[in-house]
Parts: structure tokens; sequence; C-alpha cells
């Protein structure tokens, strides 16, 4: 393994005032508390930011992971554009909401459960058992299939690529100041970098950690824990030796320079790239 | 369906049993219902042994099973423990506190059961007086001793994330100059429930809900010495040891002071016997028979020796323990009879269909689901006919916790400081209160702190007390602790039925 970038130093998220860059007027990033409503059918989960209330996800559980649900005991950060969607459960529809769980820090402030029985929502899971129950249909509604996370599909493409030794770029996304890979779509992503370059008996694979920041609606810029990139990095390579990846085919490097995109999908600057080169 | 059940003489208790598929009623009389280490007997492939509430059946997949220079029954090491001492058929494969209370009386504290090794609150306290046995003869908990800081696989230091303070020591073992955390081999001294040994096909697996990953922590898993499979954390309750093979090695030595580390041949043959027997309760004494035509197919053993494992169970297509449809509005030879399997009927329901809000579990609530999460117990205890949980099981409901479990006051407490920089406790933060770390003690995270392997819900009339601390006495204590716990405000009834439904499986 070589390692090219070496930056030492365990530090916090840092916040800072925001000199320049403001993120969109119909942009919402923020920090709060999470709240539920126990709405029918599934519970949902909104966050009230200056005076008005955001929709976050309903309840959906881990294997529908599209949307991770907020904890109570934790803020959530809130990053999502605005739009004129009917509301749910009284709360603003943000479109392509990221939501991550500070979880750093315990906030008991944020233990709110409220009655909901006026609100109706819809979910991938039923709050009983899955699928129909023997007295009629189930109320969860699932999600459309993603025909490009079809094992078939998958390995079609794999092959493909690989008889054109292609190089493939895979990308993993994180939640702020996190280092941790979720089920499904996280692990997947790893597990299908290390399948390709096994399959190719790849030259090279290049591991790319990095962290980023997040323009705040307040005009704040948050930044992620100082040496996340390394982490992040030297996590994901971990993983791919103990998935057959040799180490001499391993490059592996970080930016520590937290990067955004201006306020609008700055969560796709926590990352790590694997590139894998036939 | 079993003909003879039990009859209980002045000289012990005789078990008759009879064979289903062939009609042919062998019968076998057991002296006692304990099985001592070396005597050497035949155990009937199929037995019902007497509990409280009824009998246990016990299969045996593959006939009859000859004792006498078994690895699992024989005394391998010097002090006359065999692994059936803590794992005894008449208790579901575990060892109730009641069989241990016994032994005690029979024995007058001589049985090999109370080598201070292990069976006593610490190994330094006198053989032979009670008072050295408090925890084993109280909360049926045997001591496990486990390194700090923890080594990884490869014999590694790991830097702990937290340090532990012992804050209360009632049996003094964590604060012993020779034993404790502060002697030469700095230990700590946790004190759990023996296991069940039995219907291990729906515990044991490779499966993973994603492939070579640990689904919950994102980590790869441990790969299978032999098979070259991912192997999960299904067993022991900080799954330390991720196969059986390198649980009965562990459990050889620091159970039963084997001079030499066991050979393959004898981890094979005990593996294989702990693979191929089933157990569940399969006669209640207010329900009658379980295992009758028309009673609820998932109860009585053979349903597990039929079934088939590594099913999840949260749904309608593989319910966790099928159906009873055919108690709910029961047939039964007495209105008390029938007015019970009624009762056991509503109790599944509860089990399966009532929602509650599931909050502040680590490893649960903190893996994407949300805190909290509005579901059933079926959404944790979820393997098919087992009611365990694979997926990796590890969590921590808060049993070990003091502030969320029931009070323990004879178990040691450890406070447990997180670094700054480490990812807290998800709901307890960075300082708090614990009886038994849990896995945390093997992987040194304050995430894992509190974190346990949850255990099948089969044969529970046969091995009171439950949880790994021991700390709910019968099964309406395991009730009283989650309606507590999740708020579930259940009615007397609901607490019966729920009561009831379990003390059958
Ligand atoms: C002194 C009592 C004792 C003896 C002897 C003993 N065990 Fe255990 N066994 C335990 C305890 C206590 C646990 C739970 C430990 C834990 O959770 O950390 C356990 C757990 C287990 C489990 C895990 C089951 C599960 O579902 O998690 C298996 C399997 C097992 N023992 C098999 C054996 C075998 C095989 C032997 C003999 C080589 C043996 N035991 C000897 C007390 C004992
Ligand atoms: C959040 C997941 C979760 C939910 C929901 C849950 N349990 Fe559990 N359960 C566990 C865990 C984890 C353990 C292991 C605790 C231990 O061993 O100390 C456990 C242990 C048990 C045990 C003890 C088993 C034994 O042999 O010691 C029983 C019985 C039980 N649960 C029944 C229920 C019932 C009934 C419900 C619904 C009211 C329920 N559980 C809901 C996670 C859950």
């Amino acid at each position: 393994m070589r390692v090219t970038t070496l930056v030492l130093g365990i530090g916090l998220a840092g916040v800072s005032a925001a000199d320049t860059i403001k993120a969109p007027p119909t942009q919402r990033n923020f920090v709060a508390c999470p709240v539920v409503i126990d709405a029918q059918d599934v519970p949902c989960w909104v966050a009230d930011y200056e005076g008005e209330r955001y929709f976050l996800t309903v309840q959906t559980g881990r294997s529908y992971g599209v949307v991770f649900a907020p904890q109570l005991k934790h803020k959530v950060l809130v990053e999502g554009t605005v739009t004129d969607e009917p509301r749910i459960c009284g709360g603003v529809v943000l479109k392509d909401v990221k939501l991550s769980v500070m979880e750093y820090e315990i906030s008991p402030e944020c233990d709110q459960i409220l009655p909901g029985d006026a609100y109706r929502t819809k979910g991938p899971r039923p709050i009983i058992p899955d699928g129909d129950p023997p007295w009629g249909k189930s109320t969860a509604v699932p999600l459309p299939p993603d025909p490009s996370r079809s094992p078939a599909a998958i390995k079609a493409k794999m092959e493909r690529m690989a008889a054109a030794k292609e190089t493939w770029e895979f990308v993993v996304p994180y939640f702020f100041d996190s280092n941790y890979l979720p089920f499904p779509a996280e692990q997947a992503t790893v597990d299908q970098a290390a399948d390709y370059a096994v399959m190719t008996n790849a030259r090279r694979v290049e591991v790319v950690g990095y962290r980023g920041s997040v323009i705040l609606s307040n005009g704040e810029i948050m930044t992620e824990r100082a040496g996340l990139a390394e982490q992040r990095a030297r996590k994901v390579a971990d993983i791919l030796r103990d998935f057959g990846v040799p180490d001499s085919a391993l490059k592996v490097s970080w930016k520590e320079e937290p990067e955004h995109s201006g306020g609008v999908r700055d969560y796709e600057k926590r990352r790590v790239t694997i590139t894998v080169i036939p | 369906m079993y003909a003879a059940l039990t009859v209980i003489g002045a000289g012990g208790i005789c078990v008759g049993v009879s064979n289903a598929s062939s009609a042919r009623t062998e019968s076998t009389t057991i002296t006692s219902k304990w099985v001592t280490p070396g005597k050497g007997v035949v155990l009937p492939a199929k037995a019902s042994y007497p509990n409280s509430a009824g009998t246990l059946g016990v299969v045996h997949e593959r006939g009859p099973i000859q004792t006498k220079g078994h690895p699992f029954f024989e005394p391998l090491g010097s002090n006359g423990r065999a692994c059936v001492t803590c794992h005894q058929p008449s208790d579901a494969m575990s060892l109730s506190l009641d069989t241990i209370r016994e032994r005690w009386e029979a024995t007058k504290g001589a049985d090999p059961l109370f080598d201070p090794v292990d069976g006593a609150d610490c190994p330094d306290k006198p053989r032979g007086k009670r008072e050295s046995h408090s925890l084993l003869l109280n909360h049926g908990l045997i001591r496990i001793a486990m390194p700090w800081p923890p080594k990884d696989a490869n014999g590694n230091v790991i830097e702990p994330e937290f340090t532990l303070e012992v804050v209360r020591d009632p049996t003094g073992c964590n604060t012993s100059p020779t034993y404790g955390l502060n002697s030469d081999n700095p230990t700590v001294s946790v004190y759990r429930r023996p296991r069940m040994a039995a219907n291990l096909r729906y515990v044991t697996t490779s499966f993973s809900l994603s492939g070579r990953f640990n689904g919950k922590t994102g980590e790869p898993l441990a790969v299978h010495p032999k098979t070259g499979k991912r192997v999960g954390l299904p067993i022991l309750a900080d799954a330390r040891q991720p196969t059986l093979e390198a649980q009965a090695a562990e459990a050889a030595i620091n159970h039963m002071r084997v001079h030499a580390p066991l050979t393959d041949e004898q981890i094979e043959q005990i593996v294989a016997f702990e693979s191929q027997v089933y157990v569940a309760q399969d006669f209640h004494i207010m329900a009658g028979s379980l295992v009758e035509k028309g009673a609820p197919p998932a109860l009585g053993p053979m349903a597990l020796v039929t079934g088939e494992s590594i099913l999840p169970g949260n749904n309608w297509t593989n319910p966790v323990f099928m159906s009873f449809d055919s108690w709910r509005v029961a047939p039964g030879e007495t209105e008390e009879q029938r007015k019970f399997r009624e009762s056991v009927a509503r109790g599944y329901d509860l089990f399966f269909l009532r929602p509650m809000w599931i909050r502040d579990v680590a490893w649960f609530n903190s893996i994407g689901m949300g805190n909290p999460y509005k579901r059933t117990c079926a959404i944790c205890h979820s393997v098919h006919l087992t009611g365990n949980n694979i997926s990796p099981g590890l969590m921590d409901l808060g049993v070990n916790n003091v502030a969320l479990g029931i009070d323990m006051p004879d178990l040691p407490v450890f406070k447990v400081t997180c670094k700054q920089d480490a990812l807290p406790h998800p709901y307890l933060g960075r300082e708090f209160l614990t009886y038994d770390p849990g896995r945390a003690l093997v992987t040194g995270k304050c995430i894992d702190v509190g974190s346990l392997v949850m255990q099948q819900m089969r044969g529970m009339s046969a091995r009171a007390p439950f949880f790994s601390n021991g700390s709910a006495k019968t099964i309406r204590e395991v009730v009283e602790y989650y309606d507590t716990r999740f708020d579930m405000k259940l009615t007397e009834q609901e607490k019966q039925d729920l009561t009831n439904f379990m003390s059958v499986l």
C-alpha cells in the first residue's frame, strides 16, 4: 500500500461563518431536533426550522434505507430543496433530502412524539409484519424496484466492463461526520468494487477519501471532523483487502481540505472514491 | 405423539418415550433427570422431561445418543464437569435455577457444577459455602472472565475507546488483587446465564443480510476457518467466538479445566451432537398436549426437526411461530383448557401484531430504522420457529444498563467513560453504569457497550431465569420488563396472554 498524503490529528466538526457563499433561497440546510408524528398507518418524521415545519421521511426500516430515519436524543442535519408538493404530516416537502444524525452529541432535549391521528402516511413497510395479512391488504406501498440494483443487471454490467478492461469509479457516500457504511446501498457499492477488482485482477485500485462541509441556511459553514477523509479511505481500503484485493494493487490517499458544492448537494462531497483500473 | 409421558417415582423420574413415526414404543428409565457427566447412559431418540409447566420434548434427530465416551458428556478436564453439566436435556440444553438448587441440595455443593473457577462468585471463594456461590444459587449465573483490554483475533491488544471503573463489587472479583481489573492479568468478571445448546440449526449460520458484511456495523464478517464462508455473530451473549467449533474449544478450557485443547475429532463430535438435538415444550399442564393433532404447528420439538432454518419470520409468508389459529376458538377437553389455549393464541397475536415504540436500543434504532421505531416484538425476535435474531442479533436492549435494566443489586457495576473522540453509545452517551459491557468487552468500542446477542425463545418453561444476566426470574417478569421499557400499557389480561404464549414454546 502506498500512502500519498499524511495529515495527523483528530478534530471536532467545526462551524464557521461563510463570508461570500450562500445557499440558494430554495435550499434548506439546517440542524434541528427531529420530531416523530404518530400518524396513521406509519409514523412520520418532521423538523421545525425558523417557524416552518419540514417533512423529513416516513418510518421505513433499513432494508428500505433510501432515507435513514432520524433518532430522538440526537439532532439531525437536514439538507434538501423546498418543493410546492402537498404537505405531508403538516410539513413542507423537501426534494432530494439527506438526513444525517448528529451522532457525536447526545441531545436529550430531542424527545418529542406528537399525536398524529389527523395525518395519514404511507411507507414501504407496515408497522405489523411485512406482506398481506389474512384479513386484507398490507398498508405498505413498496418502493418501485430499482433496475440498476438488480443482481442480474449488476453482473451483466460487471462482465461487460471487465471484458473491455474498463476503468470503473465507484463512489461511496457518507452521512455528515460519519464513517459508517450502512446497509444496503453503501455496503453493496464497496462489495461491487471489490468484486470488480478481483474479477479483473486489477492492476490498480485507487481509494481516495474526502471530507465535506455544508453551507447552512443561516450562513454558517459546518465542516466535518478533521482526519475523517483519512479514516474513510483507510477503512474502505481495509475492507477491500479483506475481500481479496491484493495490497500491491491498492493505492490509498485522502484529501483533508474540506469541500462543498455551494449549498446544494453538498453531501456529494462526503465520499470515498474507489477507482478500479483493470 | 407422546403416549406415555412422565412418571415421577420415589427413586427419581421415569421418562416414558414413544416414537411417533413408527408407533413403536420404547421406554427408558432415567434414575434422575440430571445427566451426570461420565455416567454412560443412552439418551432416547425422543424423550419428555418434566418441568413446572408440563414437559419438555427432546429429540435426537439421528436416533439415541450413547453418552459413554462422548465428548459432550465425558468430564474431559480435571474438575469433573462435562458440557452436559451446564447444558442439560431436561432444561432445554441450558440450566435452570431450580436444577442448580436441586444439585446444591443433592450434593451439598460438591457437584462439579460448583467448581469455583466460574461456578463461584470468584475463584478465591471457599468451596462448599452457599455465600461463595450466591450468583449461581440466586440467579443461575456463571462467571465469564474476559481479559481487559481485549485482544483481536490475531492476539493484538485493542486500545479500548472507554475506561471501566468498578463502582460496586458485591462478589469482590473485579477488585480482587488476583482476579480483578487491576491484577497482573487484568480481567473483567461478568455473570451470564448458560444458553441453549439445541435447535442450533436455527441459530448458527453464515447468513448475513449483506453477504460479506456485518449488515449492522458495516464491517467485514469473520471467515469460517473450515468452510471459508463468512460467519454471522449468532452465539454467546457477546459473540466472542464466531463458530460452534471455536466455542466448544473455549468452553473446554474455561469451564472444564482441560489440560490440552480438545482434538479436532472431539470438537467435531460435539458440534455434530449439538446440531442434531431439538427441544421445545411438548405438554403443558394447562394447555394439555402441544403435539396432538390440531395443535398449533410451531409447537413441540418435531416442528423444529422438520422446519426450515434461517427464514425471516417477521412477515405473513413464514410467520415466526406460524399460526395459532387452531386455538383461537379452541377445542379443549375442559373449559379451563379451552380458555388457556385461547389466551395463548391471543398472546401470539400480541407478540406478532401489537406495535409499540421501540426506542433507545443501540444497533437497532441506530442503524437506519430511526429512534423510536414503531413495530412489534417480531421485528427483533424474527427467526422463523425460534424467535432469535441473526441479522446479526447484537443490540443493546438495555437489560445490562443500570438505568434501563431490572435492578440487580447482587451484580457488579462498572462505570463506563468513553473517550471524547469516540462515537458515544447512541442513547446513553459517554458516561453511564453497566452490569455487563457485553460486546464491548470484545471490540473495545463505546457504541457496543451493553450490546448482546439475543437467545432463541424455545423451551422457556424449562430454563428460567431469563435475559443473559438472569434478571427476569419468570416469563411474566420478561413481559413486565417490556411493558415498562417500551411503555406498552398492556392490560393485566394481555400480560397474562403473552406469558401463557411464551410458556408453551
Ligand atoms: C460451567 C457451565 C458450562 C459448561 C461446563 C459449558 N457451558 Fe456452554 N455455556 C455456558 C454459559 C454461561 C454460556 C453463555 C456464555 C456467554 O453468553 O458469554 C454458554 C453458552 C454455550 C453455547 C452458546 C449457545 C448460544 O446460542 O449462544 C454453546 C453452543 C455451548 N455453551 C456449548 C457448550 C459446550 C460444547 C460445552 C462443552 C465443551 C459447554 N458449553 C460447557 C455454560 C457452560
Ligand atoms: C429491539 C428489539 C427487541 C424487541 C422489540 C423485543 N425484544 Fe425481546 N429481546 C431482545 C434482546 C436483545 C434480548 C436479549 C436480552 C438478554 O439476553 O439479556 C431479548 C430477550 C427476550 C427474551 C428472553 C430470552 C431468554 O431466553 O432469556 C424474551 C422472552 C423476549 N425477549 C420476549 C420479547 C417479547 C415478548 C417482546 C415484545 C413485547 C420482545 N421480546 C420485544 C430484543 C427485543
